[in-house]
């Protein structure tokens, strides 16, 4: 049965509306908000401040290298893992339980997660007793209040969603193709690398798009691992909006925000879909 | 049968309604944590009791419910908010505080003249309801000799180990305007004061206390400036910590109560008030949080005496209570620059 036109528009109705109302209306009143200055007038000036200040673009540049570094490091981490549950476990039982255990930290509130990088990263803390007895550093090591803690808490809690992302590709994935592979004399680092990871790039591309938007939203985790000592956009956001009081100006903070994150997805599809062009055309003069 | 059950739903659904609207309810504006926790026992819960008014709670730190009442100005959600010292300065220049009548609230006769606190055109927009310092804060294990001095902050041998208070604390901005002032500057002028920072090595600015409490109970830092409250906790919890009062005097600030322009239930407010600013709740609130009663005639237990804001023998005019009108003046710069220095730009 196929749905008629009025059918699909009825469908569509609802969710369209809902973006709409709390997302578009939103941020268009945001995007307006940040156009004024003080006294209410139209003016770039918030955006001047923005651009002419090194000290917004450093904590824009701070933001998103954090947000590069913990996609990098749950991408490495997640991956394996993934791959580990998909191909490795048989016992279908055991995924469930795995599957269990990579989503029950997602039930913990990012603040006491983030306390409790306090404790295990501190001077005295779990982490630094144990590099001292293993004699790997003879006194502690800064690990907290600084942009390493942010990314440790971060990629820590994004990891769930890198893990679920891939393995939910790689389970679709279809297993004959690499037994193919090895049949026709692949090995194993070469079926991986040919055949597995290309067919699997789906599943990191929005595990990847997932755990960068978050941790460039993300506030709770930087406030309190940061001590102050690092600031991130949505700090500063939030300072605007809940200290000093300058709303358009914090507007601006997020508007800006908002827009780099979107040019830089946009770069990064461009260049991902540039990429597969040229391995298309490759491939075609293979054949 | 089925219309008389009938009958009976409709009815017990009428006299539900009935008693929800006998029930009269207010919605407050506070702390959360323990000084929500204080609030909720000695004030919102005994004054249920006596008076049959809900206190519906909304926790939420003071900037953000100013934040929240400036939202909502043009139809008011909140009937009374709490809020520190300073942003209720704000609440007052933002116009979304209603005036308290003191014939509505009879208890405001027992309150010291310094914690009605009064617009220019004589009304009361804020009421005290107690006084908290923010002094130094130490580890009392690795630090033998007590600090007398917020230069000792300063101290070569606790660099890199210095808790302070971030610009989104509200404790945060006084506290750099006062070291601006003790480095020689003045609000116009803050680069003595920014110099001066740039020589002190810290371990982390805290926006909350939470986060202060774990950097000292993991030995991130030994010495810094803290809540008085926190310490007592702390020290209570079996922590060497301690707490001193500088030479040049503890910072103070209080907590009070406001009631909200445009609130629907402007009778209720005023009684939740009277009854916040009664010598019970002050001295249970004492008690709990050690905020020194802006209510007068509040008899104290000497170890209660003892944790003081201004000290076992002080009182009210021992406390540098901080100028925020003149620090409100300057608080765009005055937080850009501490939030600059914390991060080391």
């Amino acid at each position: 049965m196929r749905i008629g036109f009025w059918g699909a528009i009825l469908l569509l109705a609802a969710p369209l509306a809902f973006m709409l109302a709390f997302f578009a209306a939103p941020f268009v009143a945001i995007a307006f908000n940040s156009l004024q200055d003080p006294d209410g007038g139209l003016s770039m000036s918030n955006y001047v401040r923005l651009v002419t200040d090194p000290y917004y673009l450093k904590a824009m540049g701070t933001t998103l290298s954090i947000a590069g570094w913990v996609t990098l490091i749950t991408l490495l981490l997640g991956y394996p893992l993934a791959y580990f549950m998909v191909f490795r476990v048989r016992k279908r039982w055991l995924k469930r339980i795995l599957y269990i255990l990579v989503v029950t930290p997602l039930f913990t509130s990012n603040v006491v997660r983030a306390f409790s990088w306090i404790i295990l990263l501190g001077r005295n803390g779990f982490v630094n007793d144990l590099l001292i007895w293993l004699h790997l550093t003879d006194k502690p090591l800064p690990l907290l209040f600084n942009k390493v803690s942010i990314i440790i808490g971060l990629a820590y809690i994004m990891l769930p969603f890198m893990i679920l992302s891939v393995a939910a590709i790689l389970q679709n994935l279809d297993h004959r193709l690499k037994d193919a592979a090895r049949d026709l004399g692949a090995g194993p680092w070469s079926t991986f690398f040919h055949v597995t990871l290309p067919l699997s790039l789906p599943g990191i591309v929005s595990g990847a798009l997932m755990v960068f938007t978050l941790c460039v939203s993300a506030y709770v985790t930087p406030s309190i691992l940061s001590g102050g000592r690092e600031v991130v956009m949505s700090m500063l956001v939030f300072q605007q909006y809940a200290t000093v009081l300058n709303f358009s100006f914090g507007a601006t903070l997020a508007v800006a925000l908002l827009i780099t994150a979107f040019l830089l997805l946009a770069v990064y599809h461009s260049a991902r879909f540039a990429f597969a062009k040229a391995r298309q055309m490759r491939g075609n003069h293979a054949a | 049968m089925k219309k008389t059950a009938l009958s009976v739903v409709v009815t017990m659904l009428a006299t539900a309604g009935g008693t929800a609207q006998a029930n009269e309810s207010l919605n407050v504006s506070a702390y959360g944590g323990s000084w929500g926790d204080a609030l909720q026992a000695c004030i919102f819960t005994p004054f249920e009791e006596a008076t049959g008014i809900d206190v519906v709670v909304e926790p939420s730190a003071s900037s953000v419910t100013l934040s929240k009442l400036q939202a909502e100005a043009s139809s008011p959600i909140m009937d009374v908010a709490w809020m520190d010292g300073g942003v209720s300065e704000l609440a007052r220049d933002s116009g979304v505080v209603a005036p308290i009548d003191p014939s509505l609230a009879p208890g405001l006769a027992g309150v010291i003249d310094q914690a009605k606190y009064k617009t220019e055109g004589g009304g009361i927009y804020a009421v005290g309801n107690g006084y908290f310092a923010v002094g130094i804060v130490y580890n009392s294990e690795e630090i033998t000799t007590p600090p007398t001095s917020w230069e000792d902050l300063w101290n070569a041998e606790y660099a890199g180990r210095v808790i302070l208070p971030s610009a989104v604390n509200s404790i945060g901005v006084p506290i750099f305007a006062a070291f601006n002032a003790l480095a020689g500057g003045t609000l116009d002028d803050l680069t003595p004061g920014i110099e001066k920072m740039k020589t002190l090595e810290p371990a982390l600015f805290f926006d909350s206390s939470g986060v202060a409490n774990s950097g000292f109970q993991t030995g991130e830092g030994v010495i810094g400036a803290h809540y008085a409250t926190q310490a007592f906790t702390m020290a209570d919890g079996g922590l060497p910590i301690a707490y001193a009062i500088p030479k040049e005097g503890a910072m103070a600030s209080d907590i009070r109560i406001h009631i909200v322009k445009g609130t629907k239930n402007s009778e209720a407010a005023h009684k939740l008030v009277d009854f916040a600013v009664q010598p019970a709740q002050a001295g249970c609130l004492a008690t709990r949080l050690q905020v020194g009663p802006s209510t007068s005639g509040v008899e104290l237990p000497p170890e209660v005496a003892a944790r003081m804001p201004w000290g076992a023998d002080g009182s009210i005019d021992d406390l540098a209570v901080a100028d925020w009108t003149a620090i409100n003046a300057y608080r765009d710069a005055l937080s850009e620059a501490w939030t600059r220095l914390a991060s080391g730009n």
